[in-house]
């Protein structure tokens, strides 16, 4: 089985595992997918440090975030590539661009200009919690409208709408939340920096067939950089690779 | 690093840390019993996130169904249902802690207008 296909297994997984909790919540039964989201935690974290209740931070939160900060410390973006529930929808996505066989790219330097909007995003995240002392990105959380699984209450469209605009982003480009705006992707991109695992391209080995850099929907070129930032370390472009020239190393 | 070997760890830690963190934040709830209200009526309210609806009506010695009256909760909800994962968007443990000071003072009322 190809890689590509075993990581969409492990994130649909996942997705099962918050679509569960969504419908538990539905009926009553469980806290929503919010009180496990690091999101929530990185918000509530200001929220503290800004003189507001510790009751408004949930043990959920802090758990998850942790671990996320754990395991990007160690291994890199992998939580982006293989486990977010979110990401896995633009994966899905993906499939469905290749059905299309929509092939566009954004040219490199657009990408690369666009690709610092999710950390303008994050700080004025960080900065706007701190000023209004609430949870501001649940009113504007496309994942929080996805998975809620109704309708919000009103006036709170908004989400949805900002969901359908980032999944028709997602199927004109490849990952477009994950690359441009997600803040979440921005706060693991800056402890990704000091990880020491990351895929490393052997120059000897390579013969610059360009198959890893088409492989990557980041938009990333193995042959030129490997950012630690941006890669979420999916390991496709290292099954692609025909010379065995990119493996993934501590 | 293989690619497989790569992923069964990377998640493996993920999970692994996320339930020995989640754990860990349970069962070390920060919560000073002077400061938490009720305190005044005798109430401790300690490591709420890990009593069960049936055990928090039990140890605070109110009727189980005016605690999920008062929370607003279906009546068939699992009385074992930890109160960490109730479907509250705010601190469920907070939640919890006002319904139960709500119903407490409901009580204290009740015995002062039957005694007078």
């Amino acid at each position: 089985m190809k890689n590509k296909h075993i990581r969409i297994l492990v994130l649909t997984a996942f997705v099962a595992l918050t679509l569960n909790w969504s419908l538990q919540h539905l009926s009553g039964i469980s806290t929503f997918l919010c009180h496990y989201c690091p999101e929530s935690v990185l918000q509530a974290s200001v929220l503290l440090l800004s003189g507001e209740d510790v009751a408004k931070i949930n043990a959920g939160n802090i758990a998850v975030l942790l671990a996320l900060t754990v395991t990007t410390l160690a291994f890199g973006r992998g939580f982006c590539g293989w486990i977010c529930p979110f990401g896995a929808i633009f994966e899905y996505l993906n499939l469905i661009r290749a059905k299309l066989n929509i092939i566009w790219n954004p040219p490199e330097n657009v990408d690369s200009t666009l690709k610092y909007l999710k950390y303008i995003i994050f700080i004025g995240l960080i900065l706007i919690t701190a000023g209004v002392g609430e949870y501001i990105f649940r009113d504007f959380c496309p994942a929080r409208a996805l998975y809620l699984l109704e309708i919000p209450e009103s006036g709170a469209l908004f989400p949805l709408l900002i969901l359908g605009i980032v999944l028709i982003g997602g199927i004109i480009v490849p990952r477009f939340f994950c690359r441009y705006l997600c803040p979440l992707g921005a706060y693991t991109a800056v402890i990704a920096r000091i990880s020491p695992t990351s895929v490393k391209l052997n120059s000897d080995l390579c013969i610059i067939c360009g198959k890893c850099k088409k492989a990557c929907q980041l938009g990333i070129d193995p042959v030129v950089k490997i950012p630690k930032t941006e890669c979420t370390n999916c390991l496709d472009c290292i099954e692609e690779c025909p010379a065995d020239a990119l493996e993934v190393k501590l | 690093m293989k690619r497989q070997r790569y992923a069964v760890l990377m998640i493996g830690i993920f999970l692994l840390l996320s339930v020995l963190f989640t754990f860990a934040m349970d069962y070390s709830e920060p919560e000073s019993v002077k400061d938490v209200p009720g305190a005044d009526k005798g109430l401790v309210f300690e490591n709420m996130g890990r009593k069960t609806l049936e055990s928090a009506s039990i140890e605070y010695d109110i009727p189980y169904e005016d605690l999920i009256a008062e929370l607003g909760l279906p009546d068939d909800i699992d009385p074992g249902t930890r109160v960490s994962d109730l479907p509250f968007e705010e601190d469920p443990g907070d939640i919890v802690k006002e319904a139960i000071i709500s119903i407490k003072s409901g009580q204290e009322q009740e015995q002062m207008e039957s005694s007078a």
